[in-house]
């Protein structure tokens, strides 16, 4: 089955210089912790989302570094100044190293 | 549509005819016995039609509660003020001229092993075959906050009748400037394309009467039906006014506060309407989930030769309420679907070898007076399955010329008078 893209609510595209803006992310995601096991009593390999960035253009604007406590779709929310206009970036790397990727345009008005 | 694709499904046509036999084979034979039809919407009907063109003797009843059937195709051109209430509403003088007995009343209840239905009158049915037409219902409170008396001040509008007129009133209220938000589900619902001609055809309404009006679209996934002729369309005839908002924009709504017109979306964002329709999950209709053809789903799964039930002998089940991917949830596709039935039904009764099946669709989608755009299928059951015929149908070309949508919409008007002829019409 397709993984369903990455869902993203930005409160606004086109921010004043300054404002706050807040953004609302989550992937489809297992997160498999590693505690678990399948029918047959083997171990199901760890494998969870590692790393998240979010850029605003180069500049780094937040990381996180989800845990095994963080539920299967992790969902995250972080907010930050309006200081220029740029592309958001945002990427979700697992222990895979299979990523997910989503943009928005943010343009100062 | 290819003119190869064409050529295949008439010739595919011919071949279940052939297999079928012609009326006068079946006389000879005596298909007796009683074949009672439940629902009068473009399955049911046409299977009423055709089971007692095919094999006359047969005693068909159709039990509809409506004396006249309002159909949802064409129901959005009514909210633009396309067509009138009257024009797009059928009644059952046809059917009974051709012989089907018309009994107005609700299916209760099935019982499969008595091969009985109950009727909302305590009338009680014997059949032979049992044909189930009965459309969606929806699943109310599967998007909370969303019930029936929600539905009351938050129309779906998704089944042509009250709620459709509900909704055009509100439309006509709403003053200049208003917003009106529609709400739209996750696959599989009646319709595919359908939320997306509806906010065309509203916009035609608000384009002519209340220009500062908008149209929000919160959609619980991020493809649709025919998504980049809409956009182009909707973009061509109507500017900035309708804004859709896909699944991976927040665009999912996951609680409904009618009294407020209020929706709530997965991140907790808020939106409000001047005028709000829901299109809410739904779910094969009722009286399926009775005669106990519905599986965990809520859909009805069908052998993909002759829509019997998969689960009950002797039931056949059509349109919307089917689990018939990749045919879509349309009035054509229950249309074929009836057909295939009507011809495989008689051919059992008669002891004869069950017909090849084909089936086809079109939904035509009109985005403004003179501009349609369609999409067309073709289809055949392959190993139990139903798989699209490799090659056939196709869409609309995007950039097509205004020659070519204008030559669709009239298709389209076409395609409805010729449709509806055919199962409510008096026998020509």
């Amino acid at each position: 089955m397709a993984v369903k893209p990455p869902r993203v609510w930005v409160s606004s595209v086109k921010p004043a210089r300054g404002e706050v803006v807040r953004v609302r992310a989550q992937i489809e995601h297992l997160m498999e912790s590693g505690l678990r096991v399948d029918p047959a009593g083997n171990p199901r390999p760890r494998n969870i989302v590692r790393s998240f960035e979010a850029r605003l253009g180069p500049q780094l604007i937040f990381r996180w570094e989800p845990g095994i406590g963080i539920a299967q779709n992790p969902y995250i929310e972080f907010t930050f100044l309006a200081r220029e206009s740029g592309e958001l970036l945002m990427l979700w790397t697992d222990e895979a190293n299979a990523t997910q990727e989503a943009r928005k345009t943010i343009t100062l008005s | 549509m290819t003119p190869f694709s064409r050529r295949h499904f008439l010739s595919a046509l011919a071949a279940g005819s052939a297999t079928l036999g012609c009326p006068a084979l079946v006389r000879a034979d005596g298909a007796a016995g009683r074949v009672v039809v439940v629902g009068g919407g473009f399955g049911g009907a046409t299977a009423a039609r055709y089971l007692k063109r095919l094999a006359p003797h047969l005693q068909v009843t159709l039990v509809e509660p409506a004396q006249r059937f309002h159909t949802c195709p064409f129901s959005n051109l009514y909210l633009a003020g396309l067509r009138s209430w009257d024009s797009i509403g059928h009644g059952y003088d046809g059917l009974r001229v051709a012989g089907v007995e018309v009994i107005h009343a609700m299916a209760d209840d099935v019982d499969s092993a008595r091969r009985t239905v109950r009727l909302s009158t305590g009338q009680s049915l014997a059949w032979d075959r049992l044909v189930l037409s009965p459309g969606v219902d929806m699943r109310w409170n599967a998007l909370e906050g969303y019930d029936e008396a929600a539905a009351t001040l938050a129309p779906h509008a998704w089944k042509a009748g009250p709620q459709t007129q509900l909704l055009r009133r509100q439309m006509e209220a709403m003053g200049d400037g208003g917003t009106f938000v529609m709400t739209i589900p996750d696959n599989p619902f009646r319709c595919p394309p359908g939320p997306y001609e509806r906010a065309a055809m509203v916009a035609h309404y608000f384009s002519r009467h209340k220009p500062r009006a908008k149209i929000l679209l919160l959609d619980a996934k991020d493809n649709f039906s025919k998504k980049a002729l809409f956009l182009q369309g909707w973009k061509a005839r109507y500017g900035d006014m309708i804004e859709w908002i896909g699944l991976s924009d927040d665009g999912q709504v996951t609680r409904v506060d009618a009294g407020q017109r209020e929706v709530l979306t997965a991140f907790g964002q808020k939106h409000r309407a001047d005028v709000l329709n829901v299109i809410p999950p739904q779910k094969a209709g009722v009286i399926a989930e009775r005669a106990g053809i519905v599986d965990a789903s809520g859909w009805v799964p069908v052998k993909a030769e002759s829509f019997e039930s998969r689960q009950v002998a002797g039931i056949y089940a059509l349109g919307d309420a089917t689990l018939a991917a990749p045919m879509p949830k349309s009035a054509f596709a229950a249309n074929t679907q009836a057909k295939v039935a009507a011809a495989a039904i008689v051919a059992e009764l008669t002891g004869k070898a069950a017909p090849v099946p084909a089936y086809a669709n079109t939904c035509y989608s009109l985005i403004g007076p003179g501009y349609g755009i369609s999409v067309a299928g073709v289809y055949q059951a392959e190993a139990g399955r139903i798989v699209e015929v490799p090659g056939s149908g196709g869409v609309s070309p995007l950039d097509g010329s205004p020659d070519f949508r204008a030559a669709e919409a009239r298709y389209g008007d076409s395609w409805y008078a010729a449709m509806t002829a055919d199962i409510w019409g008096q026998p020509g």
